[in-house]
Formats: structure tokens, sequence, C-alpha cells
């Protein structure tokens, strides 16, 4: 399989009067054809930093590539002019954004958010990118006689299903959602993932699917990368990484979530807050949360060590058992 | 449907409000020192012969029976007649309103010609010289005195460089300095709420997610930003109207500019009584009606707001 995005050392710091908050640390990711790559982490990860960086939209002046590349067919996303960026953006890369409440515009109609996409890349019409529009809606389940409806009559759930129609629109090469169901609720969730198992399919995008959710990430996706405080700490299939966690990071979300068979156990929690972006810990970035800390972890960063064909894992301390025995 | 009911109700507010306009300008007058009688006599004039005058102009009958009746003749579309002048009073007016009304439409032009770019280009480049220049030109317009500004206005164009007219009713350039000198406060307003409402919706998501669509970076601005910082805009306007015809009153004194300004000023320097009430009831009617289209058309732009 060809690697159709590539994300190399990158690191990105948001510099504001306050201080520099370094949400990505070096992160190396690929992304090949038709692959669905998750990116799971709590909030304040880096996750959605990646997601903007990866179409070059990072807030000017604030947000800054302070090292790496993304290449997106071999060409870096950074190194593209003006133009190159507008026919990439919504046509090769489309993204679906976390809140759909606040992602759509509240003066124009749904059906012109989403023909502009069609009018800009394809070179449509009016009259066709209408047309083309309508079918867009009823394939995510709207009724085509909306189209001229503005977001305020639509529910937090259908709204979410304009932003896909929109991202799916010019049949992108990539699909990047970030959180596309943390707003909604869960029946809707349920519907909204159904719906992009579908379309991925049928349109065989890749994809990469950010969120916080371990089940969508299980539901969904061939390939997970654990992130914290802006470093991959573990990545691998999805079957691997989440039946054999090596990272203790890993391991403290996949405890934190209660089981629907066997015994029952009690959940683990991962104590302490989120690294501060500001301050970072040395060494390896989750040291002072972690139970299983040792000497080492306090001062260097331990890197991604391969434990199998498919799995690797960034921990100076992976070897020892649940027990945390040697 | 909607609209037509929307519209009935606007117009029973409308008229509790000139209903109340017109005692408090009917009372106003009365409060205020000054005789229109003695006013139109000459000075030497005996106390029978002002009697007598005011008894002619029924000055003489209590204060609410003068208001009852004043209010009667107005019910029957009767604004009464000037004391001064001796011509009906709808005639006065409606005989100066259209200059007022050009020089108001014009000032309300070039102020938001000049603001609605300024106030654009100082919200996407803040913190740049023409934001900076934008600030300065808010601060200066919002704090300056319009008899101060149009009299500068004056020295320059028209008696150093001597390109206008300084005095007079007539073609474009006798507008030109009028106009700008009423119209500086609204463009300044303008300039200070569109920069901020423009800065602060390029930050909102659905401007991120028409980048990531591939929108240009002008058609984000014109079309999808700007309708929305737009609307706060359209809101201030239709409330500077009061604001302007206020002014107008300054800045046609200034400018020798024959409209309702100066007649409302010829009005109440002679106490022309029926003349000033009837002024204030039109000026009045005037911005409830500006103010009623302003919110109609916020409707048609902004889908969030619904007429009621």
């Amino acid at each position: 399989m060809a690697s159709l995005l590539e994300i190399k050392d990158l690191a990105v710091a948001y510099k504001t009067g306050h201080g520099t908050s370094h949400a990505v640390n070096g992160i190396n990711l690929t992304i090949n054809n038709g692959e669905a790559l998750g990116l799971v982490g709590e909030t304040g990860a880096g996750k959605t930093t990646i997601a903007l960086s990866t179409l070059n939209l990072l807030p000017k002046k604030v947000g800054h590539i302070e090292n790496g590349d993304i290449l997106f067919k071999g060409k870096s996303v950074f190194q593209m002019n003006k133009k190159e960026l507008a026919d990439m953006r919504g046509n090769k890369i489309s993204m679906i954004f976390q809140n759909p409440l606040t992602s759509l515009n509240p003066v124009f109609t749904i059906g012109e958010q989403i023909s502009m996409v069609l009018r800009k890349h394809k070179n449509l019409s009016k009259k066709e990118a209408r047309m083309e529009s309508e079918e867009l809606l009823k394939m995510v389940g709207i009724a085509k006689s909306r189209y001229d409806d503005y977001p305020n009559q639509f529910s937090g759930g259908m709204r979410q299903r304009v932003g896909i129609a929109a991202a799916l629109a010019c049949n992108p090469e990539l699909l990047i959602a970030d959180e596309p169901t943390t707003a909604l609720d869960v029946t809707i969730q349920a519907q909204i993932l159904e719906l992009m198992k579908k379309l991925q399919h049928e349109n065989s995008t890749s994809l990469l699917m950010i969120t916080h959710n371990l089940g969508i990430i299980s539901e969904i996706c061939e390939k997970v990368a654990v992130m914290y405080a802006g470093c991959i700490v573990e990545y691998g299939t999805v079957k691997e990484v989440f039946s054999n966690p090596k990272h203790w990071y890993t391991k403290g979300l996949l405890g934190a979530i209660p089981k629907l068979e066997g015994e029952r156990e009690r959940l683990t929690a991962i104590h302490g807050n989120v690294a501060n972006a500001q301050d970072l810990p040395s060494g390896c970035k989750f040291h002072p949360r972690c139970d299983q800390c040792i000497d080492t972890c306090k001062s260097e960063v331990p890197s991604l060590i391969q434990i199998s064909d498919d799995h690797y894992a960034a921990c100076w301390n992976m070897e020892v058992n649940a027990n945390g025995r040697k | 449907m909607a609209t037509a009911r929307f519209l009935l109700k606007r117009l029973l507010a409308s008229l509790l409000v000139l209903f109340g306009v017109s005692i408090i300008a009917f009372s106003l007058i009365r409060i205020a020192p000054g005789n229109p009688a003695m006013l139109m006599l000459p000075e030497n004039a005996t106390e029978e012969q002002i009697k007598n005058t005011e008894a002619k102009m029924g000055l003489d009958k209590p204060v609410v029976e003068q208001y009852l009746s004043y209010m009667g003749n107005v019910l029957q579309g009767d604004l009464g007649v000037s004391i001064f002048y001796n011509e009906t009073c709808s005639n006065l007016i409606f005989k100066r309103l259209p200059a007022t009304a050009q020089l108001t439409l014009i000032a309300v032009c070039i102020s938001l010609i000049i603001s609605i770019p300024l106030g654009i280009i100082a919200g996407i480049k803040r913190g740049t010289g023409v934001d900076f220049g934008a600030v300065l030109f808010a601060l200066i317009g919002q704090s300056m005195s319009q008899v101060w500004f149009g009299l500068l206005l004056i020295l320059l164009f028209g008696v150093t460089l001597g390109w206008l007219p300084t005095q007079g009713y007539g073609g474009f350039k006798n507008i030109l300095m009028p106009a700008i000198t009423l119209g500086l406060p609204l463009s300044a307003i303008v300039v200070r709420m569109l920069r901020s409402d423009m800065y602060d919706v390029m930050q909102e998501d659905y401007i991120v997610s028409t980048y990531a669509k591939g929108i240009g970076q002008w058609e984000i601005y014109l079309k999808y930003a700007l309708k929305n910082a737009l609307l706060p805009v359209i809101t201030v306007t239709g409330m500077q109207i009061g604001q302007l015809l206020a002014g107008a009153i300054i800045v046609e004194q200034i400018f020798g500019w024959p409209g309702l300004g100066t007649l409302t000023v010829q009005a109440i320097n002679m106490r022309d009584f029926p003349l000033i009430q009837s002024i204030l009831l039109i000026t009045a009617a005037i911005f409830v009606t500006v103010n009623t289209l302003v919110d109609i058309l916020y409707t048609v732009i902004d889908p969030r707001m619904k007429l009621n």
C-alpha cells in the first residue's frame, strides 16, 4: 500500500502573550490509501492540532510549526502555495469538525454550505451544484426539500450530517474526522458512525478518526495511535493494541472502561491531570501520573519500540506485569 | 401572515410612542420660558394687547384644553398653523423635509462607503498600521464635536483651498461638507463595531471550516464572514438615524442648509408652539418608521431572527 499522508517529526507550538504551549512534540504517522487510523487521547493531547496542521490551517501568528513536515502524496503541505492549498482543502482532504453547532455558518443555508464546495472544486454551476447537493443530503438522510433551510432549523445530529455531506461532496482521498460525535447524544452517535463506516467503505476513502472514545476506534479503524501530551505513546493495529496494551497510559485508558461480560472488576482511574502543555515534564511526559514510573522515566524521553509486526510503544518500563511486579 | 401581524403590532406600539412624544413636546415647550405673544408684538406693547393676542392664539385657555384641541386636530391630519410664518405647519415641514432627507441620506451613504471597507480591513489586519489608523479615526470621529469639525472643514476646503462652497443649498459640491460632518459620528461607530465584529467572526469555527473547504481568503472575508459581521452594524445604523436627525439641526445651521434643522431652530427662537410640536412629532414618526424598516431588513439577512 502506498502512503497517502506522512507526518514526519511534527512539532507544533502555540505562542501567545501568556507563554508557549507545546501542543505536538515530534509525531510520526502514516496513513495508507484506504486505511482508517484512529487517534486517541485526552482533551489537550494535540489531536486537533494534528488535524489542523494537516490542512495547514493553524491559527495565524499563534500556531507555529517548530519542526518536521506533513507530506500529502509526497508533497509538503507547508510548502504549498495558496492555490495548491485551496485545491487540496475540501477536495482531496476534507474535514468533519468537532462541534456541529458552531461549524456551520448561521446566516447561510445548509444547501449553500454544501454546494459552495462543489462550485469551488468541480466548477459546477449554481444549478448543477444544487442538484448534486440535494443528492448528498439524501445520502446522509436529510430530505432534499430542506436545502434552503438554515442551520438553526436543524438538530445537532442533522447539522453534523450536513457537515459530513459537505466533507464528502468531492470524494476526498482523505477524510479527517475530528471528534465527529462528541457533541452528539449516544443514539445519534451510533447513526453518524454507521453512516461514516458505510460511506468510507463505499468510496474507499482513507480516514483519520480523532476521538477520545475507544469504542469508536474499535468500531471503525484498523490502526490506532494513542497520544499523550503531544507524543504518540503507543501505535499499532486496533486488535493488537486493545487486546495487548503495552504503555501504562493505554492500559489506564482501557482499564477505565466497564466490561459487559465476565467477572466484574473495579475500574481503574488514571490519577492526576493532563500534562500542562506550557510546562511539560521532563523525560516521559506521562511519568508524573504513572504508577510504574522508574528513575529513567523522569530524565529520558522513551522512543517507540517495536513490539511485534504491527505494534509499537514508547515506555521504559513495559515489561512489568499487571500487578506491578517484575 | 407573520409579517402582517408584526407590522400591526409595530404600528400600535409606534402610535403609543408618538402619543408619548406629543405629550412631552407639548409640555416641554410650555414649561420653557418665553411667550410667543410677546415676541410677535412690538417691545412697547401694552398688557392688554398681549392678552388679546394670547386669546387669539388660544393661549389663555387651560393647558389640558389646549392639548386636547391640538390632538383633536392632529388626529384629523391638521398639524395647526405656524404662529410666526402664518402658514400651515405641514406645509412648512414638507417643504423643508426633502433637503434634510437628502442631507441625511448622503451622510449615511458617505459614512458607510468610508467606514465599511475601513472596518473590514482593520478587522482582518488587526495590529497593523491600517488598524491603528482606523482606531484613531474612530476615536477622533466619536469624540470630536460636529460644530468644531464642520468649522475645520469650512476653514480648510472652503477658505484656504477654496474648493467647496461654505454655505447654501444646491449641487453635489454644496452637500459634500455638511454630509461628511453629519456622517462623522456614524462612520466612527461603524468602523469600531465592524472592526471588532469582523475580528471575532474570523475566529469562529464556521470560518475555519470554510477555509477547510478550500474557499479563497477574500471570498471568505467579503461573503461568508462579512454577512455575519454586518448584522450589528445594521442595527446601529438604524438607531443612529435619530442621532443624525438631531445632528442635522446643528449641521444645517453651520452650513446654512435650508432643511428641517434650520426650521427647528427658527421655530424655537420664535417660540412658535404649533411648529415646534409638529416638527418633533414628524421627526419621531420618521425615526420610528426607519427603525421598523431596519427590524424588517434584519430578519431578511439573519434567518435566526423571526418577526415577533
